[in-house]
């Protein structure tokens, strides 16, 4: 029994090194790293979007044409009177001032100005483009309730 | 704060549908109830996002659901609303019936009639109504189906009503009257009664007490 599991042993440790090998032949892959953000300025936010949220991947399309719909009551974002945007926290009915910031990680945020870029107020921008953006909060709880939020441009009058 | 913030929603209740509903009548052939409402009327708004526990969703024993005994002529698999005694039965035959606690409309919001199941969905989407966006404007227009979302994990259309039987996030609503007019069931009930039920079941609303059970 010793010899037999000795034995595994010792096939085990050549297959390991084995592998080691064949992997140091390989690239070396790269330390897992965010994806980056957008890169958005407060101007680009201003303007009125329609507003829809979803919690499953599959209902994100419909989710953005269901937002592309809600221009009759649009979600409105104005420039602050500090460079920043007027927009509403989770669950708070004032705007109020927030700002567009960069994290060390590339990810962008949309936050109060005085929190560090991901602090629990904030939520994340994860996509801009073609007119639609979406966003994520950062407290865990609060994505839980409201799903990822998809806000698309209401066309100019 | 920020919690109670949340949670406390002052003034009317709405029927978990975005269309308004002037007067509380349906349409169809459901025909609008002249009675009073109920002393135990909730003042309670929707909570959109708002996840009950588990814990949450048992409802007192009178209102768990339950096979109970229940005398009717109607064929088994007809739904009976008994709006006054917040009940939804589900008719099995041999004087038996499957009993669902229910919320009801508020006072104005009641109705009566026989209409058929025209439409059935699994976690419908919401949209809140234009009274509560302006409240909270910081509400997605729009919310698809999902945990959190006010009509709950199944919805059952009533007819070419604007009611529906759904479910909810609001557990502590059932037994109360707190709608515009739907019927709302705790989250495991509507699955329930979904399963059971298939378009075309017969649903008779009634508001007095029952005669027959």
């Amino acid at each position: 029994m010793k010899f037999c599991c000795g034995k595994r042993f010792g096939g085990a440790t050549i297959v390991a090194g084995l592998a080691a090998i064949l992997a140091g032949c390989a690239s070396v892959p790269e330390p897992a790293s965010a994806p980056a953000g957008p890169s958005i300025t407060a101007d680009m936010l201003v303007g009125n979007w329609g507003l829809a949220s979803y919690h499953k991947d599959a209902d994100r399309a419909r989710t953005e044409t269901a937002a592309r719909a809600q221009c009759n009551k649009p979600y409105v974002i104005s420039r602050g009177p500090s460079g920043g945007v007027m927009m509403y926290l989770a669950d708070q009915p004032q705007a109020q001032e927030l700002v567009v910031k960069r994290a060390g990680d590339g990810k962008t945020y949309v936050g109060p100005a005085g929190d560090p870029p991901g602090g629990d107020l904030d939520r994340e921008v994860i996509s801009f483009d073609n007119g639609v953006f979406v966003t994520q909060w950062v407290d865990p709880e609060v994505v839980n309730r409201y799903g990822t939020m998809v806000f698309a441009r209401c066309a100019s009058k | 704060m920020r919690r109670n913030t949340r949670l406390w929603f002052a003034a009317l209740g709405f029927c978990l549908l975005s269309l308004a509903l002037p007067g509380g009548r349906a349409g169809g052939s459901a025909k609008a109830g002249e009675d009073s409402g109920p002393a135990d009327e909730m003042q309670i708004d929707d909570q959109p996002g708002y996840e009950p526990s588990a814990d949450q969703e048992q409802l007192d024993p009178q209102y768990q659901r339950q096979l109970v005994f229940y005398r009717t002529s109607e064929a088994p698999g007809t739904i009976i609303i008994q709006t006054a005694e917040r009940y939804l039965y589900l008719v099995q035959g041999n004087n038996r019936a499957m009993r669902y606690g229910i919320g009801v409309g508020r006072d104005g919001f009641q109705w009566r009639g026989l209409v058929k199941i025209s439409r059935k969905l699994e976690w419908p989407d919401w949209r809140p109504p234009p009274e509560m966006i302006e409240r909270q404007p910081y509400l997605p227009r729009f919310m698809a189906g999902g945990p959190g979302n006010p009509l709950g994990a199944r919805a059952m259309y009533l007819g070419a009503t604007v009611y529906r039987i759904h479910g909810t996030n609001q557990p502590q609503t059932i037994g109360s009257a707190v709608s515009s007019g739907c019927f709302r069931l705790v989250n495991p009930d509507v699955i329930d009664l979904y399963g059971r039920v298939p378009v075309g079941t017969k649903v008779i609303v009634r508001q007095a007490p029952s005669v027959e059970g």
